[in-house]
Parts: C-alpha cells; structure tokens; sequence
C-alpha cells in the first residue's frame, strides 16, 4: 500500500483584509474623536457637578480658558492674581473675550449663529472678580447661553 | 520561425506594507485627537439691557427673595444665615415648590471668592429646580421631565420659571449690579 504524502506545513495566514479592518478602527477613531484645535497654555482643574449636560454641537461653541499659565516667562502675560485668560492660543484680559466670542460668531454658519454657546474651562480657584468680568464680556457680546465646563461627581 | 509566446499576466500588487500605512494614520489620529467629551453646567446669560431688567428686581417682596451671598472665606450665606452646602438644594426647592413663579433667587459673590463654591452653589440652584420641575411632570403627566414631550415641558416652566438675578462683582470699586434672570435652561 502506497500512502500519499501529505504536506503538513502550514499555510501562512492570509492577511489582506488586515488593512480594512485597521481602516475601520481609525474610521471609527476618526467619527467619535475630535481634533484638539488648540494647545493649552494654561492649566486648570474644573469643578465637579451632578446637573451637567453634554456639549454635543462642536461647530456652535467657543472655549474660554482660563487658568494659571503655564508658561514659565511672565512677562508680558495679562493676568489677574496670577490667573490669566486663553483665547485661541494666546492670552488676553477680559475685555478681549468681546471681539474673541463676536469674531467666532461671524465664522459659523447661521444657524449655528443662534445657538452659540461659549464654554468656560476655569480652574476651581479662580477668583470670581474675573469670572464676572468675563460673563460681562460675553453679556457685551450679546452671547445668550453659556457653560461652565465641569466634569461629572462620581 | 517560431515565436516564444510570452505569458502577459499583470503581477500582484504587494499590499503588505497597507497595515503598516494605515497603523500609522491610526496612531496620528490617535494622538492628536481628544476623546473627552465636554460637559458643562449650561446657563442662560440675559441681555445687557440694564434698566428693564434692575426694575424687576425692586418689584418683588422681599419675602419673596433668596438671597445668596458668598463671601471672601467661600462661606455661603443665606438671607445673612450661614447655610450647609448640604441644605441649599432642599432649601431653594421648598421656596420655588411654595413661591411658584413668585420668586426670586439672589446671588451675589465677592469678588475675591473663588469660582468653586460660586459653581457649586449654581449647580445646587439648576438640581433643585431639575427637581421640583421632575416632580411637577410626574404630577401632571406621570412620567420624568426628561420624558415630556415639549409643550409638556414649556407647561412645567411655566409654572416654576427661573428666576435669578445675580449681581457682577468684578475687581474695580465702581462695578453697578447687573440682574439676570435666567430663563430655560436644560
């Protein structure tokens, strides 16, 4: 009786569909993230709340931060005990935040125009003496909604 | 003469190195992208018309009033009370559940308190509205605010509105009071 031989290497995996399924995953990445469009220059800790809704429309909110800067030079960096403002990365003073939140506003799309919210990341011990004076800023800006940006208490 | 025919088949692209290309457009997408959502404590500004806006102040009772003040220290003071942070939620939302739509909630923070007990006390104002509105539409339509279609909802707010004025404290002496009144918010 003759046996056959039988090839008993092993085939090597096929792996043509790697690159699609790799391209799901970045698709994927790509839909849920968001770019960072800016890069801190100040560093804050946002207060925690429990009331907290989710800002879902991108295209219609402007960030204001505010917190300590980060950067070692201060010379030249408007800040108020020690705490400063960043619009876009640069730092301001208050009065800034008017033209900043007006120009944002003349750069979205109409509808996103009415509904424009300006999202406040401010460290939790900033005095309020600039949190008021930048809710003014935002009033002199005709912003109507505002959020004070927090994350969720466990 | 006799002509070799030569085989024309096209050879496969080697497609090897396309995991490798789209890794590395995963990892920059991964990278420079943030996948943090973000959150806030959403409220409504009111318009910079002083006037109309001080008169409603002075209109209402004084037993009407809730007023709010934080201190330098961060000390929250109620109608020039000391309060708990604990008990200002079920404070403010027995005073809107019996004033209805007669009231109005004060806060006026120093300048040189710090934003953090500022937020807390508003997020302590948005729950106890959030919680005599839900109880309202679970009065009236038995289901959560949340759930409420939205004539249903304008209904609850119209019955317990909010009504807040706060005063804007900022570092120069000559600041004048500004009064907001905060409409809907969600």
């Amino acid at each position: 009786m003759i046996r056959q031989r039988i090839d008993r290497s092993v085939p090597t995996l096929n792996t043509s569909s790697l690159p699609d399924l790799i391209f799901t995953v970045l698709f994927f990445f790509m839909v849920v993230t968001h770019m960072r469009q800016v890069t801190l220059k100040v560093r804050f800790r946002v207060p925690q709340g429990t009331e907290l809704t989710r800002l879902t429309k991108k295209s219609a909110v402007s960030y204001v931060y505010i917190g300590t800067p980060s950067e070692t030079t201060t010379g030249g960096i408007p800040s108020y005990k020690g705490v400063t403002i960043q619009l876009n990365d640069k730092y301001a003073t208050p009065d800034e935040v008017t033209a900043y939140v007006s120009a944002e506003r003349k750069a979205m799309s109409d509808e996103d125009q009415e509904q424009q919210i300006v999202s406040v990341k401010a460290d939790r011990s900033t005095p309020m003496a600039l949190i008021s004076e930048v809710k003014l800023a935002l009033r002199k800006a005709d912003v109507r909604r505002m959020s004070y940006s927090a994350e969720q208490k466990k | 003469m006799l002509i070799k025919r030569r085989k024309h088949s096209v050879p496969s692209l080697n497609t090897t190195s396309t995991a490798d290309i789209s890794f590395m457009l995963l990892t920059f997408f991964l990278v420079t992208s943030s996948m943090d959502v973000d959150r806030g404590l959403v409220r409504q500004l009111p318009p910079l018309d002083k006037e109309e806006q001080t008169d409603r102040t002075k209109d209402v009772a004084k037993e009407n009033t809730l007023a709010f003040r934080i201190t330098a220290q961060n000390k929250v003071i109620l109608n020039d009370e000391p309060i708990a942070a604990t008990d200002v939620r079920r404070r403010i939302a027995d005073f809107v559940r019996l004033r209805g739509a007669q009231h109005l909630i004060i806060v006026d923070a120093d300048p040189a308190s710090d934003y953090n007990t500022y937020f807390n006390l508003e997020n302590e104002i948005v729950a106890a509205y959030a919680e005599v509105r839900n109880a309202e539409a679970k009065r009236r339509f038995h289901r959560d605010y949340a759930s409420c279609t939205e004539e249903e909802r304008k209904k609850v707010r119209d019955i317990y509105p909010q009504h807040l004025s706060e005063t804007y404290n900022t570092a120069e002496p000559t600041s004048q009071a500004d009064t907001k009144k905060g409409g809907t918010a969600e």
